[in-house]
């Protein structure tokens, strides 16, 4: 049986890659662009992995997460973020930050961009 | 008549030298008040001396009594303990004759002439005498005529107060406001440098994405070249970001003891995958009695480092290239320095170097080695920067090596 892969990411050029290479390496890919798209997709359907990008528009990244681990949803989280966890402290409300950083360890795995794609593949490869 | 005019006589004489005997007594009374009253006023003065002498030696401020020709009349103890001598080393000597300096004579004539007071507060001073290391003090100090019954000038009272430790506060609560400013300045950048981040961090991770599907795709096009410029490029904007957020986000170190040669080893390795250029030797100096432990924030250090290499590997074209780094230890400080025979800096920019934005090159954010002295700054150390157009360039570090 063909591995399902979701992808929710706003950037469509981003999406095309992933989409092109993952599909080529055999996965069963589906494309997102926004959060709600993304939590609508997710409650009907089972994937074994999902790709989360955290700067999505209508119901972000975090939120998402957040969805996955309370309705115990089995499928395997990556987050592909541009956010760098050294720097971005304290550049945010403080308490807030924890929050987020508390919702990230409920990830899988993390992926800082820019990220190789071969990365990305050998993640999901022992992840499923 | 002889005998009752003798006796007349001798009954007033009586009465005379009775009411002599009680003049005598009352006299005798009165002196002793007197005596009493003088006695009780010895004792006042001998109080009231003793009082003024109290509080003319317990305070700290110095105080001296010239006369009119400023010859020491008197000095309290905290005036002769400061220059280390005894209050009898002053009396009658002259003042400018120990400390002759024509600016203050003309100070004190100008006081006595007028009979005007003179007050001055915060006045800066190089004193070396009894301090250990000759260091810059601030004193109020001030000048006040003493007069004579007749409203006469006849001498002078100068006073000194030490206020060394006020100035220096104010001046720390100035540079305090100064780095409240600069924070504002560099949250206001540390916004701007995360929004920058996260734009620039999506394309990239695009390019990243779309080099990999051409790798797996390609015949036998040649698109070598292009794979390595695109490789480059993401490189190149990484580093971007990387500088900027680092530059926005310094803060005070997290001290480390690390060994600052494997440090360095590092360093080399990160920019010799960042810049792969085959041409270039980098040779390492290290002196016999280089102390290799120090206390440092590894982290930031290895970003003064990377900087400073990746400056000197994109000044070397073409030419063989070659980087000398000299470590070694001098009075406990450690001195790295960074020798490489590039391109070099014009005498006129050599002085900008160091400033935020400043850049000579076609890209770059221009923050690499103001990271740089930001970073050695908040260590307590140093950095300077030599350079010859066309010759190469020389960078030396200094830290200490804290305890």
């Amino acid at each position: 049986m063909l591995k399902k892969i979701l992808i929710i990411e706003d950037d469509i050029d981003m999406c095309n890659e992933l989409h092109e290479a993952l599909s080529d390496l055999g996965y069963q890919v589906h494309l997102v662009f926004n959060g709600l798209s993304g939590k609508k997709i997710i409650e009907k359907n089972k994937f074994d992995i999902i790709i989360l990008d955290l700067k999505i528009p209508k119901f972000d990244g975090y939120q998402i997460l957040n969805f996955i681990r309370k309705k115990n949803i089995m499928s395997k989280v990556i987050v592909i973020t541009a956010r760098m966890k050294i720097h971005y402290e304290d550049i945010v409300k403080q308490n807030q930050e924890q929050k987020k950083n508390d919702l990230l360890k409920k990830a899988d795995s993390i992926l800082i961009k820019p990220f190789k794609l071969i990365e990305l593949i050998n993640k999901i490869k022992t992840l499923q | 008549m002889k005998n009752s005019e003798n006796e007349l006589n001798k009954e007033s004489f009586q009465k005379q030298i009775i009411k002599l005997k009680k003049t005598g007594n009352k006299l005798k009374a009165n002196h002793k008040k007197l005596q009493q009253e003088i006695n009780g006023k010895d004792k006042e003065i001998k109080q009231k001396t003793i009082l003024l002498e109290r509080i003319f030696s317990n305070t700290h401020i110095l105080i001296a009594y010239l006369d009119k020709n400023f010859n020491f009349v008197q000095v309290n103890n905290t005036y002769a303990d400061f220059n280390n001598k005894t209050i009898n080393y002053y009396i009658g000597k002259n003042y400018f004759k120990l400390f002759p300096d024509e600016k203050y004579a003309n100070i004190f004539r100008q006081v006595v002439k007028t009979n005007k007071p003179y007050n001055v507060f915060g006045e800066k001073f190089h004193y070396n005498r009894k301090m250990k290391k000759a260091d810059d003090t601030y004193w109020d100090w001030s000048l006040y005529p003493v007069k004579d019954q007749n409203n006469v000038v006849d001498g002078v009272i100068l006073t000194l107060l030490d206020v060394t430790k006020r100035v220096k506060a104010r001046q720390e609560l100035e540079e305090t406001k100064e780095q409240l400013i600069r924070s504002k300045r560099l949250s206001d950048l540390g916004l701007l440098a995360a929004a920058v981040a996260h734009e620039l961090r999506n394309p990239l991770s695009v390019i990243q994405a779309a080099l990999y599907n051409i790798e797996r795709k390609k015949g036998n096009a040649p698109i070598q070249t292009q794979l390595y410029t695109i490789e480059k490029k993401i490189r190149e904007g990484d580093q971007i970001i990387s500088n900027l957020l680092t530059y926005a986000k310094l803060k005070p170190p997290d001290f480390e003891r690390v060994d600052i040669l494997a440090l360095l080893d590092e360093s080399i390795e990160i920019v010799k995958l960042m810049f792969p250029i085959e041409n270039i030797h980098i040779n390492r100096n290290i002196s016999g009695d280089f102390k290799n432990n120090i206390k440092i924030d590894p982290f930031q250090i290895k970003k003064v480092l990377n900087n400073i290499l990746l400056n000197s590997l994109q000044s070397i074209k073409k030419r063989k290239g070659v980087i000398d780094i000299h470590a070694k230890t001098v009075n406990d400080l450690m001195e790295l320095t960074i020798i490489d025979n590039g391109s070099g800096i014009k005498k006129a920019d050599l002085s900008k170097v160091f400033e935020p934005f400043f850049t000579r090159k076609s890209r770059g954010t221009g923050l690499g080695l103001s990271i740089c002295i930001e970073i050695i700054n908040l260590h307590n150390g140093n950095i300077s920067i030599n350079s010859t157009l066309s010759k190469g360039t020389e960078i030396s570090i200094k830290l200490p090596y804290r305890e």
